[in-house]
């Protein structure tokens, strides 16, 4: 069996051409050839050759200028050619190998003998790696392979492929970006901007830098003009000290290679022990070869000297964006000024913003104003906004963004129609959030499992003792939830939030069925604690019977021991509740005395500090703590330094002042962060850019819903908007990492929200939504007004800040240059003389560049 | 999300490109593309329209559904014992069953053991049972195991992870695997087998009108979500529409100068076109160019799909009293959803797919209060939205392609908690479709006294006699998964059913 022997084969196919001439496949585009020398000027420039003569080969290796023209190679480098060869592969096959580049196309032939016809034996996209061919020498004749190449010309805008590559152009779309009117081709500008003379400028787009935030400051350098390499000099200035002040770039030269437009010069603060104010660095364009330097020539960059303990504008509105709802440029300065521990501190002191207060005033007046209305669940929503977005000096936006963590924790949710029509029921509940946003888990247990809201939502309000006679068992709904979701979870923890594993390697339950029943049994004998009077008299007096009519949703349940089952229950670890007697008269005494001791049992289970304190990060911080991280939270939740449990103050300083949370080379780490919940990123924006409205009241917020899937207490079950465990397939799963926002992030709500924003950047953040509001002079609407004077004369300052306020300065380079791109794209307002559309123009610029920010990868992940 | 066109651009590039490929390339040259090998071919195209789409209906929450296919004969007493009696609002509104009279009594020949009937609701689905499109398959749940009720209550089962519970309980229903949290779900599994059949497959095979889930994503293909919106009024008639949304002022084929869609457009390709190195930030920009791709390529098709004259509840015309206000219709919701389903079975020529799946998510069944009023009223909705999608089939001339199943996260405890259940296991599921063998209840039935052989704790849990795998193994070899590959798809399937002997039940025409 000779055929099969690799060798003989070797042999038999050792004859192998390379075609470079177009020799079957039609030449697909007309090349820019300015000098007439049938080479492609873009290879030229690519290789920086000149004209070269077509039929020469300066480099020696067998092939002509315009062989390696249109093989895409290098006509002075021997290394650099096109060719094909057999090589042995595995199993036995042979294969041919030849060189290819991404762009071209190769098709290769195979004939048995050079006076027969070629055969195609297939055509092959180029790949920028070799390109493999392996076939079995099992009955193939003696033969000869030949590869021809040819240039490709996917979108037909006149320009090959392989060209655009070189130059950065876009190989499927005809007019590359955009730019340029619809009939002007990628061929049309390259063939006019070889013609052209470079002009230089500069502009710094990421201009303020911090020496303890070593976030560096950006000049793009820019270059309007030809495509050609230049190499573009420049000179610093300014009164900060290249080496001691800031690490900038190594020479006072950039390049800017072919068809590239924009460089960044990149300058690092570094710190020092100086006090020395703020400093500036100057970059100014210099003399070179091929350009000249454009109107703007320099670029101020400011290092902020940064004192101990200091922090940076970008550091508060990072801290801000995981603290509050959302950063404002007064309250970055007031960070700036406290520091972030003495920030916390203060929110520490400042009393609760209640929600109950205002949702009964704006009822009443409601009511009193239009009777009709039917007043409620809007006004409390609208309170839940109002909270959200104060600012004023006694404003607690940490304690708000912790009760609202707290609240998807937590869950109870207007979808559940009981609820919805309790307004003030709902918004006494979130007031118990917020009182012990900083107070302790165990209170806020207990408070919560006697929330009327709560007995309502998860059905533990009138649940009942069991009665055998007629196979009727109590309610398991509430005593199932508390486990799995509001303390201890499924599964046994380690401190730190790992799962403990049977010998098998198996996560071990916290808790069986026959727990469930258990607990089920405690949670009976509870309703209503107060009602009011009569249907007409809103007085609030106790109840006195378990099923007393008119009982109100904002006061906590009571015990009725005649309800209650009094006998013995096991509890988690061993504890057993004992059997009781009921109290006479029947104040509950007995029913209260188990739920407290129930819910102590919980509270004090290993489980509860790193199960609620894991979720707390993912609320907060970041998707994916490690192990570490929690297990410093939990220490703290176990223990708070003056040995109380469960101080959620305490865990909520712990949280956010954790390296973790903290320092900067975690903005490197590729599991940094969390996907802002879309509903987040709303109020974010409201908070930092909406203006007061006439009434200062917010209305129509309740068309976010759709767009967001999401909005405060309206979740759809009690299991959250999201799973804290969700893994999105994809580089997140890939990692074994979670990312529990994705999931409600879908294909609708992937464009709703963006949608949502544009609306709000053109047009109104909140739109009257209700037949009994309709002036429209109380809608919530940008100012773009503070924008206007950085959008007309100088962008990168109002993208760079707009950066700031909302991305914590963490849109990349690429970012900020697209944004800027962009809003230069639109007409310029110095274009005109006429102040109105002037100011028309600089506003387009402003709600754009806001668009996109907040529409950015960097915006919407909180790193 | 959907990735399978940023998967396509990845072959394209990758492999040797069919581009003309010929005839000697595939004798002499041993290539293979190796994303080749890992994909089953379909049959070839027998008929000129081979299309085939599974529907999985969700009631999430868990629902009552031994209240949904109920003991109507002798074996109504125990079941009446066990749940309460009989409810009556005045007199035992405790009780949580249904009267032996109320039911709708399936024909004897429907299951051998003894006679069952349906809730009082499902007037509709009744008649479609009679008329041989719908069966029932009696007791499913997650099961690890077969398991014995001695076993549950000595404790040497194994039981499913996190059995009783929402989160886990939906997950497993939707992986077929109980025993590990599993990300990938068996219809995305069997889409990533069979996506290589379709023509054209820039859109997403899996369709989800539920969001985000588990059950349609696969190692390379996830759900794609498309909205429906409910009643929607042009000119006083109401009509179910709703689609992929567009970006506002997003246009890749607008190039002008300086116009704002021109730059909005540039900006927003590039900032989604750049390599991100956080994950997060990368799986945003991933699913915001999925939904942009996705949208404009799935608008356009839809608008290629034949009208439909079936009006679903919520339309105008759907009813013909004079009373009826279709914007006030508690059906119109699931309705909507129900008929973007049958819009994308009609747009199936221009969307060139040959298998398809599609989730819905019907969401409030965990009644652990008013059990009786509610899924009484919600039993009415499904019934009446499924005869007019079977209904909107048929005048495809779809619906033998076209097959839908329920799943649930468990069923409910049979005893009352004063007016609700709680969480069980086992429940009870239909089958809905042309290609069904219907008219008949699959599995077995159990006994509902508390003592019987499948209830256990005091409660009253079914323990499941058939379990998930073996209630998804026909729809999986219906849609066209190879016996030999059903393995990947129902990874537990080994433990109930020898792939490539007889089906269990022989509930769907293979």
């Amino acid at each position: 069996m000779h055929t099969a022997h690799p060798r003989a084969a070797l042999q038999r196919c050792a004859r192998l051409i390379v075609g470079v001439a177009a020799l079957t496949l039609p030449q697909l585009h007309a090349i820019i050839d300015r000098d007439e020398n049938q080479q492609s000027d873009l290879w030229q420039l690519r290789f920086d050759t000149g004209n070269l003569a077509a039929a020469a080969d300066p480099d020696g290796d067998g092939y002509s200028n315009l062989g390696e023209a249109l093989a895409g190679t290098n006509p002075l480098d021997a290394r650099s050619a096109p060719g094909l060869k057999l090589e042995n592969a595995a199993g036995g096959l042979l294969q041919l190998r030849w060189p290819s580049l991404l762009g071209k196309r190769y098709e290769l032939f195979t004939t048995s003998a050079l006076n027969t016809a070629w055969a195609s034996a297939g055509v092959y996209a180029g790949s920028d790696e070799d390109q493999l061919a392996p076939f079995s020498p099992a009955g193939l004749p003696a033969g000869f392979f030949r590869v021809a190449i040819a240039d490709v010309d996917t979108d037909g805008d006149g320009l090959a492929d392989w060209e655009e590559r070189q130059i950065g152009f876009d190989p499927k779309r005809a007019n590359t970006d955009g730019y340029g009117s619809a009939t002007i081709t990628d061929a049309t500008r390259v063939a006019t901007a070889l013609g052209l003379l470079n002009t230089v400028t500069v502009f710094a787009i990421d201009p303020t830098t911090a020496e303890n935030w070593p976030d560096p400051g950006l000049v793009a350098v820019r270059r309007t003009g030809n495509l050609d390499p230049i190499v573009v000099n420049f000179t610093l200035g300014g009164t900060a000290t290249a080496g001691s002040d800031y690490q900038g770039p190594a020479t006072a030269s950039v390049a800017l290679g072919l068809g590239v437009d924009e460089v960044w010069l990149s300058f690092v603060p570094r710190t020092d022990a100086l006090v020395e104010g703020t400093e500036t660095i100057v970059v100014t364009v210099a003399k070179g070869n091929n350009y000249t330097a454009g109107v703007a020539n320099s670029a101020t960059l400011t290092v902020a000297d940064s004192p101990a303990g200091s922090v940076s504008a970008k550091e508060a509105s990072r801290f801000l964006a995981q603290a509050t709802f959302g950063a404002t440029e007064p309250e970055i300065a007031r960070v700036q000024q406290l520091g972030i521990a003495g920030w916390i501190t203060e929110q520490f002191a400042r009393p609760p913003q209640y929600h109950l207060p205002l949702v009964v005033q704006w009822q009443n007046e409601l009511a009193a104003a239009i009777p009709a209305s039917n007043a409620g669940s809007t006004e409390r929503g609208e309170v839940w906004w109002r909270r959200a977005l104060q600012t004023d000096a006694v404003s607690d936006p940490l304690r708000q963004r912790v009760a609202h963590a707290l609240s998807q924790i937590l869950v109870i949710s207007d979808r559940n129609g009981s609820l919805d029509g309790t307004p003030r029921g709902m918004a006494a509940y979130h007031d118990r959030l917020l009182e012990r946003a900083f107070g302790n888990y165990r209170d806020l247990l207990g408070e919560v499992t006697l929330h009327p809201t709560m007995g309502l939502y998860l059905s533990h309000l009138r649940n009942q003792k069991a009665d055998a006679t007629r196979n009727r068992y109590p309610d398991e709904n509430y005593a199932r939830e508390i486990m799995q979701l509001f303390s201890i979870g499924l599964w046994e923890l380690n401190a730190d939030g790992s799962r403990k594993l049977d010998g098998a390697g198996q996560p071990l339950p916290t808790y069986t069925n026959d727990t469930i029943a258990s607990f089920a049994r405690v949670f009976t004998g509870l309703s209503y604690g107060q009602r009011f009077t009569s249907g007409t008299d809103q007085t609030l007096i106790p109840t006195t019977r378990f099923f007393d009519s008119y009982g109100v949703a904002w006061e906590p349940m009571r015990g009725f021991d005649a309800y209650h089952d009094l006998e013995a229950k096991a509890l988690l670890r061993g504890a057993v509740l004992p059997a009781r007697t009921a109290s006479v008269p029947d104040t509950g005494a007995a029913t209260m005395a188990d739920v407290a001791a129930a819910v102590d049992n919980l509270f004090n289970h290993p489980n509860t500090g790193p199960f609620l304190c894991r979720q707390l990060i993912q609320r907060l911080v970041t998707s994916n703590p490690s192990p570490a991280y929690i297990g410093r939270v939990a220490a703290v939740f176990a223990a708070n330094g003056a040995g109380v449990r469960g101080d959620l103050g305490a865990v909520v300083r712990a949280i956010l002042l954790d390296t973790e949370a903290r320092s900067f080379a975690r903005l490197a780490a590729v599991d940094q962060g969390l996907q802002r919940e879309p509903f987040l990123r709303y109020v974010a924006l409201v908070r930092a850019l909406g203006g007061p409205t006439a009434d200062g009241r917010r209305r129509g917020f309740r068309g976010l819903d759709g767009e967001f899937l999401q909005r405060a207490y309206s979740a759809p079950s009690v299991f959250n908007f999201y799973l804290p465990a969700y893994q999105p397939l994809g580089p997140l799963t890939d990692a074994g990492l979670v990312g529990p926002e994705v999931q409600i992030t879908n294909g609708v709500t992937g464009i709703t929200a963006p949608n949502r924003f544009y609306y709000a950047a053109q047009a109104t953040l909140f739109q009257l939504n209700s037949s009994y509001q309709t002036d429209t002079a109380l809608d919530t609407k940008i100012d773009p007004a503070p924008w206007l004077d950085d959008a007309t004369s100088q962008p990168e300052v109002m993208v760079a800040r707009l950066d700031r306020l909302f991305a914590a300065g963490q849109l990349s380079a690429r970012s900020l240059r697209h944004i800027c791109r962009a809003v230069r794209r639109l007409p310029d307002p110095l274009g005109t003389a006429d102040p109105a559309i002037r100011t028309t123009r600089a506003t387009d610029r402003f709600r754009l560049a806001l668009h996109l920010v907040l529409i950015s990868p960097e915006f919407c992940v909180l790193k | 999300m959907s990735r399978p066109i940023s998967r396509r651009h990845f072959l394209r590039q990758s492999s040797c490109a069919a581009v003309g490929s010929t005839a000697i390339l595939s004798t002499i040259l041993n290539l293979r593309m190796a994303a080749a090998s890992a994909a089953q071919s379909l049959p070839a195209a027998a008929a000129a329209d081979d299309y085939k789409a599974l529907v999985c209906l969700f009631f999430s929450g868990g629902q009552d559904s031994y209240n949904l296919l109920v003991p109507a004969g002798a074996e109504h007493a125990a079941y009446a014992t066990t749940r309460g009696g009989v409810n009556n609002p005045t007199t035992n509104p405790g009780g949580l069953a249904l009267a032996q009279a109320s039911l709708l009594a399936l024909p004897a020949s429907a299951y051998a053991p003894f006679l069952l009937g349906l809730h009082p609701s499902m007037t509709g689905l009744h008649a479609l049972f009679t008329r041989g499109k719908l069966a029932l398959a009696a007791n499913v749940g997650t099961l690890v195991e077969r398991t014995t009720k001695a076993q549950y209550l000595n404790s040497t089962a194994k039981l499913p992870l996190g059995l009783y519970s929402h989160s886990d309980q939906q997950q497993q229903w939707q992986t077929s695997v109980p025993t590990e949290n599993r990300t990938l779900g068996w219809a995305g599994m069997a889409a990533d087998l069979l996506d290589a059949g379709n023509a054209d497959r820039r859109i997403a095979m899996n369709l989800s009108l539920g969001g985000n889930n588990i059950w349609q994503s696969g190692r390379t293909l996830y759900p794609y979500s498309v909205s429906a919106s409910a009643s929607t009024n042009s000119g006083g008639v109401y009509s179910h529409t709703g689609g992929a949304v567009a970006l506002a002022e997003y246009n890749n084929t607008t190039i002008g100068d300086t116009s704002r869609t021109a730059s909005r457009t540039a900006a927003v390709n590039s900032l989604l076109g750049q390599q991100y190195q956080n994950l997060l930030e990368k799986t945003f920009a991933t699913n915001f160019r999925d939904s942009l791709d996705n949208s404009a390529l799935y608008t356009t098709a839809l608008t290629g799909g034949a009208a439909l004259t079936t009006k679903f509840p919520g339309e105008t015309g759907y009813s013909a009293d004079p009373a009826y206000v279709p914007n006030a219709d508690p059906a119109r919701g699931l309705a909507s959803q129900l008929k973007m389903v049958v819009r994308s079975v009609a747009a199936r020529g221009t969307i060139g797919h040959r298998r398809e799946t599609f989730f819905i998510n019907y969401g409030g069944w965990d009644h652990h209060d008013e059990v009786i009023a509610t899924q009484a009223a919600m039993l009415d909705i499904v019934s009446r939205c499924l005869v007019s999608f079977y209904a909107a089939l048929e005048e495809l001339g779809a619906q033998n392609q076209v097959t839908l199943y329920t799943a649930s996260d468990f069923g409910r405890t049979l005893t009352s908690n004063g007016n609700g259940s709680d969480h069980a296991w086992g429940g009870n599921h239909f089958v809905l479709g042309g290609a069904v063998n219907g008219g008949k209840v699959y599995g077995t039935y159990p006994d509902l006294s508390l003592t019987g052989p499948q209830i256990v704790t005091g409660r009253g849990v079914a323990v499941p006699s058939m379990s998930v795998d073996e209630y998804f193994v026909e729809l999986a070899l219906w849609l066209g998964v190879s016996p030999g590959n059903l393995a990947d798809v129902l990874p537990r399937i080994g433990t109930f059913y020898t792939p490539g002997s007889a089906v269990p039940f022989g509930m769907m025409q293979l």
